[in-house]
């Protein structure tokens, strides 16, 4: 009676799709760890006129 | 000494007209590049290239410890187009070091007045700056976002994550407003929750001088008075901060030679630091810190200062007779070097203009005789202050036209000695700089060496302490960094 209206607002939840957005949620942190400088990479190549060839945007060193 | 990828970072923030000195934690940056470089450890090497205007990489090697190193990209949404290589690069825009204020911020005044800056700005309202770097072994990432929301306003997200850590990451946002007269933060870190608010004021903008008659009262528009706070909060463990920092900085009129004074005080921890930097010569700094804690009635004095080796390379590209305006100690030193000609050794333009010719540098002293002349188009738009400056000396007894020469001649001297003064740090080629700085509290001694080998920029310096227990001097730090772009 007296804990029906604290459970109003909160969304049940079965411990099945609380893993599944637990999980969700570590894959999405995966992809934007290792996914964040190909994204950097790919804006570099887009936003230049001449699409230089990818060994000139990944080396750090000087091409000749 | 910059890494490659926090010069670009200045680049863009100088060709999106963003000014750093404005931000409240940047307040003391003059007397804390003087004062608390850093030394490197170990031996470091970098090697960073600019793949086309957008983008760039660097990579670098280190053995602290064990070998490490990083791998990082840069991408920045405005052409980085007068950005240059180790092999070109003025030591003063590579290195920390003292920080000129400009009273017109946001370049207002300074170049074309108010429908250039508009133009300027307007252009790279939505300008943003993308940075990730991995650190191997680990995969650690660190990552930095900057979006201009609007001209004067941008959103800064820096970031680290280690997935191999349980607690594995922090992230840090600040949502900046930067105005010629203030400048606003907030703050949040997902460490501790942590709130935070900026602030900074600026007082004794040139703006506001231009309303007076300016043949009459002595220009002391060189100066801005600077009055920040900021404000903290950790949500998680209900702890406040608080700081409270005052800024002084001008120029010598007769010399123009610039200096700063800050003042920063925390009442929560009782922590007062003073600090004075004056720029002592075109190629020295000096700056003195005094710390004080008003709880325990601790203090400490630290003392620093730099000096810059011209360099004896490039005797072509050099103004003669520049001792006009200067201390005795340049005059000396063209005094010394009369068998050259009489020259100071500045940096060729030629070397940018050659790369890219849509992007000429004006040179702001065009004649070489015995007077500064400075370009006319660097020069603050006057016709905006000329119907007051009439108005007003109708009403003094002078005549319109002597008001109007003295004002011509009051600012063209004050312009001239200042930007001059300026435009000789900024231009004069130096091949390394030395750092000095010791903590009498702290028994500490720094020495820090950075300059230009070959086509690489090398920095190497040594950090003694007496050990407070046996009193036996012992080195803590020592290193070597050497770093290469282009």
């Amino acid at each position: 009676m007296s804990g029906a209206p604290t459970n109003k607002y909160q969304i049940s939840l079965s411990d099945e799709s609380k893993e599944r957005i637990i999980k969700l949620l570590e894959y999405s942190k995966t992809i934007a760890h290792y996914g964040f400088i190909p994204f950097v990479l790919y804006l570099g190549w887009s936003s230049t006129p001449n699409k230089p060839s990818l060994f000139n945007l990944l080396s750090p060193f000087p091409s000749a | 000494m910059y890494t490659y990828m926090e010069y670009l970072q200045k680049c863009f923030y100088k060709s999106t007209s963003w000014n750093e000195d404005n931000i409240f934690s940047n307040i003391t940056a003059s007397s804390s590049a003087i004062l608390e470089f850093p030394i490197p450890t170990g031996i470091k090497l970098d090697s960073s290239s600019k793949s086309s205007e957008y983008s760039a990489s660097s990579f670098t090697l280190s053995n602290y410890h064990s070998i490490n190193g990083s791998l990082a990209y840069l991408y920045s949404s405005v052409p980085l187009r007068n950005t240059m290589g180790t092999r070109e690069i003025s030591l003063q825009d590579a290195i920390a070091g003292f920080r000129i204020i400009e009273p017109n911020i946001n370049g207002i005044s300074s170049i074309g007045g108010q429908d250039n800056f508009k133009h300027i700005t307007g252009k790279y309202d939505k300008s943003s700056l993308l940075y990730g770097r991995m650190y191997f072994p680990g995969s650690a990432l660190e990552a930095m976002i900057i979006k201009r929301i609007t001209s004067q306003t941008q959103l800064l997200i820096k970031c680290i994550n280690n997935p191999h850590l349980d607690k594995n990451g922090t992230m840090i946002l600040y949502l900046q407003k930067n105005t010629p007269k203030y400048s606003r933060e907030f703050i949040y870190s997902t460490n501790e929750s942590l709130i935070g608010f900026r602030c900074l004021y600026n007082f004794g903008n040139a703006d506001n001088a231009n309303n007076i008659n300016t043949a009459l009262i002595p220009k002391f528009d060189n100066s801005v008075i600077s009055i920040g706070t900021e404000l903290w909060y950790a949500a998680r463990t209900m702890s406040p901060g608080l700081s409270t920092a005052f800024r002084y900085s001008t120029r010598s009129t007769s010399t123009g030679k610039p200096l700063t004074m800050t003042l920063a005080v925390n009442p929560i921890l009782g922590h007062i630091s003073s600090t004075y930097t004056v720029k002592t010569s075109v190629a020295s700094t000096f700056s003195s810190k005094y710390d004080f804690n008003f709880f325990s009635y601790a203090s400490n004095l630290s003392l620093g200062f730099e000096l810059y080796n011209y360099s004896k390379e490039n005797p072509l590209h050099s103004f003669t007779n520049r001792s006009v305006n200067l201390s005795s100690e340049e005059n000396k030193y063209l005094e010394k070097r009369s068998e050259r000609g009489n020259t100071i050794p500045i940096r060729s333009h030629t070397s940018i203009a050659h790369k890219d010719k849509d992007n000429l540098i004006i040179n702001p002293i065009q004649n070489l005789d015995n007077y500064y002349h400075i370009n006319p188009t660097l020069l603050p738009d006057k016709t905006l202050s000329k119907p007051t400056s009439r108005k007003s000396s109708k009403s003094s007894s002078l005549s319109a036209k002597e008001a109007a020469e003295l004002e011509r001649l009051s600012s063209a001297n004050s312009e001239s000695v200042t930007t001059a003064f300026q435009n000789l740090v900024n231009e004069s080629d130096f091949a390394s700089v030395v750092k000095f700085s010791t903590s009498l509290n702290d028994r500490m001694v720094k020495i820090l060496w950075e300059g230009r080998v070959k086509d690489f920029l090398v920095s190497t310096g040594v950090k003694v302490s007496v050990n407070p227990t046996t009193n036996a001097p012992e080195f803590n730090r020592f290193g070597v960094s050497f770093s290469y772009a282009c």
